[in-house]
C-alpha cells in the first residue's frame, strides 16, 4: 500500500470517527435535553407512584411500622369484598363524577355558545366568570355551606319566598348530594366555558358562511361544523375534569364532611380516613392506586374515542 | 480592608453583648404548644395565662391551634416522624393509647421533683389513671369536665316545665316545650339540641345518654362490646323518639359543635346536653341572646343510675419524647396546672379546672353558680381510652346516624355497633 493510500485511509478513518462522534453527540443531545424533565417527572411522579403501588401490597400500619407484612393483593380484595364504606364511596365517586361532568359540560357549552358572539365587555364577563374557578374548593364549600343552611340559608330563603317548605339540604343523603354536586358544577363551569370559547375561536368563520350559503339551519351548523370541530377542546375538558372530579376531597370536607352519615364519602375521603385517622398505610395506598387506575382508564378511553372520531 | 475587618469585629462584639443581655434562663428557650382553639381561648388566649408565663419566665411559647380530629392526626404524624415539632400537645383522653405513649415522655421524674407548695395532690388524683400505662404517667390533666344539661330558665318557666331528672322526664319536657313553642309560632326553635354532623360530636352525644342509661362501653375487662345492651337500646330509642316527635332540629345531621353553640346563642334551643365549660359561651352577654337565663343541671339518668352519670372528657398535656426543650416544656405544663392559674382561667374564661380547690373557690362559684353540680357530674361520669378509638367512634356514629335518619331500628343499630366493634377489642 502506498503512503498516499495509507494517508488517505488515515484521513478517512479520522474523518469517519469525527463524524461518528458528531452523530453520537447528535443522537445523545435530545436525551440530554430531556433528561432534567425525565428526572423531575420520575422523581415527583413515577417513583412515588411505584412506591405507592408497592406499599399497597403490604399490611402496614403507620403506628406500628415494624410489624408490616406482605399481603399481595389482600388490601384490594378486602376493599372490594369486605369494606362496605369503600364500595359505597366508589359508587358515589362515579356518580358524582358523571353527574357533575355532564352538567358542567352542558352548561359550559351553552354558556360558551351564548358568549361567543358577544364582543362588548367580553373580557370583563370572562373575568367575572372565572371567579368561581379561582376560588379554593374549601372556600367554595364553606361559602356554599351558608347558602344551603336550613334556617338562614339563601336556598331556603328562596324557597320560603316561593311559599315552599324549607329543606334540610345538608341533612339528607339525596339533598346533600344535590347540594354538593351543584356547588361543584358552579365551581367548574368557568373552566369548561374558557376552553370551549378558545375552541370556538379557532373554527374558521368561512365554514359557517359557506354553510349558510347552502341554506343550513342553526342546528345543522352546530351539528355539522361546531360540534365536530370542538371535539379536541371537549376531549381536553372531559379528560381534565374527570380526573379532577374523581379525586374530589376538599369540597366534600368543607361542605358536608362526608355526611350525613357517610353518604357523601368519596374515595378521596376514604383514603384520608384510612391514612390520617386509622394510620393504615397499605390500605390507603390501595385506594390511591384504585383512583389512579380509574383516572388513567377514563383518560385513555376518552382520548381513544376522540382520536377515532377525528379519524372517522 | 483593615477598616472593614474592624467594622466586622465591632458588629460581632455588639451581637455578643446583645445576646448576653438576654436573661440566662430564657436564652434560646422556645416551646411549641399544639392546642385546640377553644381550649386556647379559655386559657385567656393571647392575653391570658400563657402570655403571662412567657412574660414572667422569658420562655417564648409558639401556639398552634387545630380542631379536634386534625389536632390528633397532626400530633400523631409528627410523633411518628420523630420531628420534635411540638414540645407540648394537648390531647383528649379518648385518643390516648399504648401506641401513642411510645412517643411521649414519661412525666414521673418531673412529677416527683415538684415542690410541696405546688399542692400536686389538689389535682383530682383519679384523672391521672387514664394516662398511666405500665405504671408510667404520660399526661397532666389540664382541662375538661362532664356533660351537663343546659336549659333556658325563661322557656321552662313560660311553658311550666320542671327541670328533668330522668330520661323519660327529659322526653316529656321536650314534648311540652315543643308544643308550646309551635303554638307560639316558634317553628325554628327546638326543645333539645342534638348533633349528628361529625363522628366525634355525634358519638359524644350518643355516649352522653348511653352512660346516663347505665351502659358500659366495654364489658368483661374490655374484652366484650357493651353497646348491644338494654342501655344501648334505651339510648337509641330515646333518640328515635326525640326525632319522631320533632323535639330536635330537623337538620340535626348537619348540626355540629359550632351549629349547636350558635343555635343556643341565637335562642333557638330550649335545652342542650353539652360540656360544662361551654356555660361561658352560652351565657356570654356579648354573643348570646340566652345570656342571663341559662340554667344547668346534671344529665338526667335512667332509674337506678347515679344522677349525672354521663360522658367525661378531659384534655391532657403531653410532652413529645423528641422535644429539645423538655425543661421549658415542663415549666409550661406546670404553670398551666398551677392552682392560681386554674382558678383564674375557670373564673375568667369558663375553663374546666382539674384541681379540687378550683371547684370550691369562691371566684369560680361566682362565674359558675352550679360548680358543685359540675364536680358531682365529673365524679359520676365515665371516660374512655382505646387504641382503636377513631375506628370505634366512626362505627358508633355511622350506626347512630342511621337511627337519627330513621333508616334503622334502635335494636339493629346497637347490634351492628357491637358486630363491628368486637373484632377491634383484641388490640387493647
Amino acid at each position: 500500500m502506498s503512503h498516499a493510500a495509507v494517508a488517505h485511509e488515515d484521513r478517512s478513518s479520522v474523518g469517519s470517527s469525527v463524524r461518528g462522534r458528531q452523530l453520537t453527540q447528535e443522537r445523545l443531545l435530545p436525551y440530554l435535553l430531556i433528561a432534567p424533565t425525565v428526572l423531575l417527572l420520575g422523581g415527583v411522579f413515577v417513583y412515588p407512584a411505584l412506591e405507592n403501588a408497592w406499599l399497597s401490597l403490604w399490611s402496614w400500619k403507620l403506628t406500628a411500622p415494624d410489624q408490616r407484612s406482605f399481603v399481595g393483593l389482600g388490601n384490594y380484595v378486602e376493599l372490594f369484598t369486605k369494606n362496605t364504606l369503600f364500595r359505597q364511596a366508589f359508587g358515589f365517586t362515579l356518580l358524582y363524577t358523571f353527574v357533575t361532568l355532564a352538567a358542567s359540560l352542558l352548561l359550559g357549552l351553552v354558556a360558551a355558545l351564548l358568549l361567543h358572539p358577544v364582543r362588548a365587555s367580553r373580557r370583563i364577563l370572562l373575568g367575572l366568570l372565572l371567579l368561581p374557578y379561582m376560588m379554593s374548593p374549601v372556600a367554595a364549600g364553606l361559602g356554599w355551606g351558608l347558602i344551603w343552611g336550613r334556617e338562614f340559608g339563601l336556598a331556603n330563603a328562596l324557597l320560603r319566598f316561593l311559599k315552599v317548605s324549607p329543606v334540610s339540604w345538608l341533612a339528607q343523603p339525596t339533598t346533600a348530594a344535590v347540594a354538593l354536586m351543584t356547588t361543584e358544577v358552579w365551581r367548574s363551569v368557568p373552566f369548561v366555558i374558557l376552553v370551549i370559547l378558545a375552541g370556538l375561536a379557532a373554527i374558521p368563520s368561512e365554514l359557517f358562511e359557506a354553510a349558510r350559503l347552502d341554506g343550513a339551519s342553526g342546528w345543522q351548523e352546530f351539528r355539522g361544523i361546531t360540534l365536530p370541530l370542538l371535539m379536541p377542546s371537549l376531549s381536553l375538558v372531559v379528560v381534565f375534569e374527570t380526573i379532577f372530579k374523581l379525586r374530589v376531597f376538599d369540597l366534600i370536607i368543607a361542605l358536608t364532611g362526608g355526611g350525613p352519615g357517610t353518604s357523601t364519602h368519596s374515595l378521596g375521603v376514604v383514603l384520608y380516613r384510612l391514612y390520617f385517622r386509622y394510620f393504615e398505610g397499605g390500605a390507603s395506598a390501595a385506594v390511591g392506586i384504585v383512583l389512579l387506575v380509574m383516572g388513567g382508564t377514563f383518560a385513555i378511553t376518552y382520548l381513544r374515542l376522540a382520536r377515532s372520531g377525528e379519524g372517522g | 480592608m483593615t477598616r472593614r475587618r474592624g467594622l466586622v469585629a465591632v458588629l460581632l462584639s455588639l451581637l455578643l453583648v446583645g445576646v448576653s443581655l438576654v436573661p440566662a434562663g430564657a436564652q434560646g428557650k422556645k416551646v411549641t404548644l399544639l392546642i385546640h382553639p377553644t381550649v386556647y381561648q379559655i386559657t385567656g388566649g393571647e392575653t391570658g395565662v400563657i402570655a403571662a408565663f412567657s412574660k414572667r419566665t422569658g420562655i417564648e411559647v409558639e401556639v398552634v391551634t387545630l380542631p379536634i380530629i386534625q389536632l390528633h392526626e397532626k400530633a400523631m404524624v409528627e410523633w411518628i416522624a420523630k420531628s420534635g415539632r411540638y414540645d407540648v400537645v394537648t390531647i383528649l383522653d379518648l385518643y390516648f393509647n399504648p401506641t401513642m405513649s411510645q412517643n411521649l415522655e414519661p412525666l414521673d421524674p418531673f412529677l416527683t421533683g415538684l415542690p410541696a407548695s405546688y399542692e400536686f395532690k389538689d389535682i383530682i388524683p383519679s384523672l391521672f389513671d387514664t394516662m398511666r400505662i405500665q405504671g408510667k404517667s404520660y399526661g397532666m390533666p389540664f382541662q375538661g369536665g362532664a356533660v351537663m344539661l343546659f336549659y333556658r330558665k325563661d322557656l321552662l318557666e313560660k311553658y311550666q316545665v320542671a327541670v328533668p331528672k330522668s330520661l323519660d322526664e327529659l322526653l316529656a319536657a321536650g314534648r311540652k316545650l315543643t308544643a308550646g313553642l309551635r303554638k307560639d309560632g316558634g317553628t325554628d326553635t327546638y326543645a333539645l339540641g342534638v348533633r349528628g354532623k361529625e363522628a366525634n360530636v355525634g358519638t359524644q352525644d350518643f355516649l352522653v345518654f348511653f352512660f346516663a342509661a347505665g351502659g358500659n362501653l366495654f364489658e368483661k375487662d374490655g374484652a366484650q362490646c357493651g353497646l348491644n345492651s338494654p342501655a344501648g337500646v334505651i339510648t337509641e330509642r330515646f333518640y328515635a323518639t326525640a326525632v319522631k316527635d320533632g323535639l330536635v332540629p330537623k337538620d340535626l345531621l348537619a348540626f355540629g359543635r359550632d351549629e349547636l353553640i350558635g343555635a343556643f346563642q341565637q335562642g333557638r334551643l330550649a335545652m342542650a346536653a353539652s360540656f360544662a365549660p361551654y356555660y361561658g359561651q352560652f351565657n356570654d352577654p356579648k354573643n348570646s341572646k340566652a345570656a342571663g337565663s341559662v340554667g344547668w343541671t346534671v344529665i338526667p339518668t335512667a332509674p337506678g343510675v347515679t344522677p349525672g352519670r354521663s360522658f367525661k372528657n378531659f384534655w391532657y398535656m403531653v410532652m413529645d419524647r423528641q422535644s429539645r426543650n423538655k425543661d421549658a416544656a415542663w415549666a409550661l405544663m406546670q404553670e398551666l396546672d398551677g392552682k392560681a392559674q386554674q382558678i383564674e382561667m375557670a373564673s375568667k374564661w369558663s375553663f374546666g379546672p382539674v384541681r379540687e380547690s378550683a371547684f370550691r373557690s369562691a371566684e369560680v362559684r361566682k362565674t359558675f353558680p352550679h360548680a358543685e353540680d359540675w364536680g358531682r357530674a365529673v365524679a359520676a361520669s365515665v371516660g374512655i381510652a382505646h387504641a382503636e378509638w377513631p375506628k370505634m367512634q366512626d362505627i358508633i356514629f355511622e350506626e347512630h346516624a342511621g337511627v337519627l335518619a330513621g333508616q334503622q331500628t334502635p335494636e339493629r343499630a346497637v347490634a351492628r355497633m357491637c358486630e363491628r366493634i368486637q373484632p377491634l377489642l383484641g388490640s387493647r
